[in-house]
């Protein structure tokens, strides 16, 4: 089967995909770089603080605690590990899925979507997006809850002095919905490849 | 017990006709209009489908009837069924 033509729009996408692949790698070796063998790593990060009721006007009353963002001084040599493991993770799950939907963009920019490489690759970008941003999340979680440790209480325990709890991140329930509609582009996909399979073999 | 591929039913008798007409697949691809590539696809059982108008310039360039280049093996189950 012939390849079509290279749309414009297909260009952009491969390019643009490049272009924050490279970002993103690059990112991630500055910080790690500079981790190594810059000075110490400034620490910051959010957490959930309670408000002070006595600051309110008489009548209101806060539903939630307070995000607020936090800064260490001096921080810790485990203390920046726990900081670059938090901003390293997630960024390892950006470009494992650039660097997939690089791929599907290079076979669309060259004219030839539908081969079984493609099937793949969504496939592991719907995992990377329900499995791999769950395990983020939790993670993230849990290297905030590490950093707040020496600062405040455990969140499991019950509260009957303020603390610093870590910031109550959203569930990335957006992210877990691209991961299905990954999946379904991968049948949709595989589906193609069949079609294209058929059509090959029509004499 | 399901029954086989439609694909791996169909003969394609492509060889004998050729030798019975002592033409090569070369002569027989530039006589139809096919190339020599997707003759053999067809030639090895590779195809899986055949258009129409490919297999009425198949049967004039070859001076045959369909049922000359194409035979279909009987379904495993009917075969043991009256066995």
């Amino acid at each position: 089967m012939e390849p079509l033509s290279p749309s414009y729009a297909a260009t952009v996408a491969h390019r643009l995909t490049t272009f924050l692949l490279v970002a993103a790698i690059g990112v991630g070796v500055f910080m790690t770089a500079d981790a190594v063998i810059g000075g110490p790593r400034h620490v910051a990060f959010d957490a959930s603080a309670p408000l002070d009721f006595k600051l309110l006007p008489r009548g209101l009353y806060p539903t939630s605690e307070q995000r607020t963002g936090m800064v260490v001084e001096d921080p810790t040599a485990r203390e920046q590990r726990l900081a670059l493991a938090a901003d390293l993770v997630p960024l390892l799950l950006l470009v494992a899925v650039l660097w997939l939907l690089r791929g599907v963009a290079r076979s669309v920019r060259d004219g030839d979507p539908f081969v079984r490489e493609n099937v793949r690759r969504l496939r592991a970008i719907g995992v990377l997006l329900i499995v791999g941003v769950l395990a983020v999340h939790y993670v993230g979680e849990a290297l905030q809850s590490a950093l707040l440790d020496p600062y405040g209480r455990s969140p499991f325990e019950p509260v009957s002095v303020p603390g610093l709890l870590p910031a109550d991140d959203e569930f990335p329930e957006v992210q877990l919905l691209c991961g299905l509609g990954a999946f379904v582009l991968a049948q949709v996909f595989a589906h193609g490849v069949q079609l294209r399979e058929d059509v090959e073999a029509t004499i | 017990m399901p029954p086989e591929p439609s694909d791996d039913r169909i003969g394609v008798h492509l060889d004998r006709l050729l030798e019975r007409r002592g033409m090569t697949l070369t002569e027989l691809a530039d006589r139809v209009g096919l190339t020599v590539v997707n003759l053999s696809i067809l030639k090895n059982g590779r195809a899986r489908a055949i258009r129409f108008s490919t297999l009425a310039a198949l049967c004039d360039a070859l001076d045959c009837q369909p049922g000359e280049l194409l035979t279909c093996k009987p379904a495993a189950d009917s075969r043991n069924r009256a066995g």
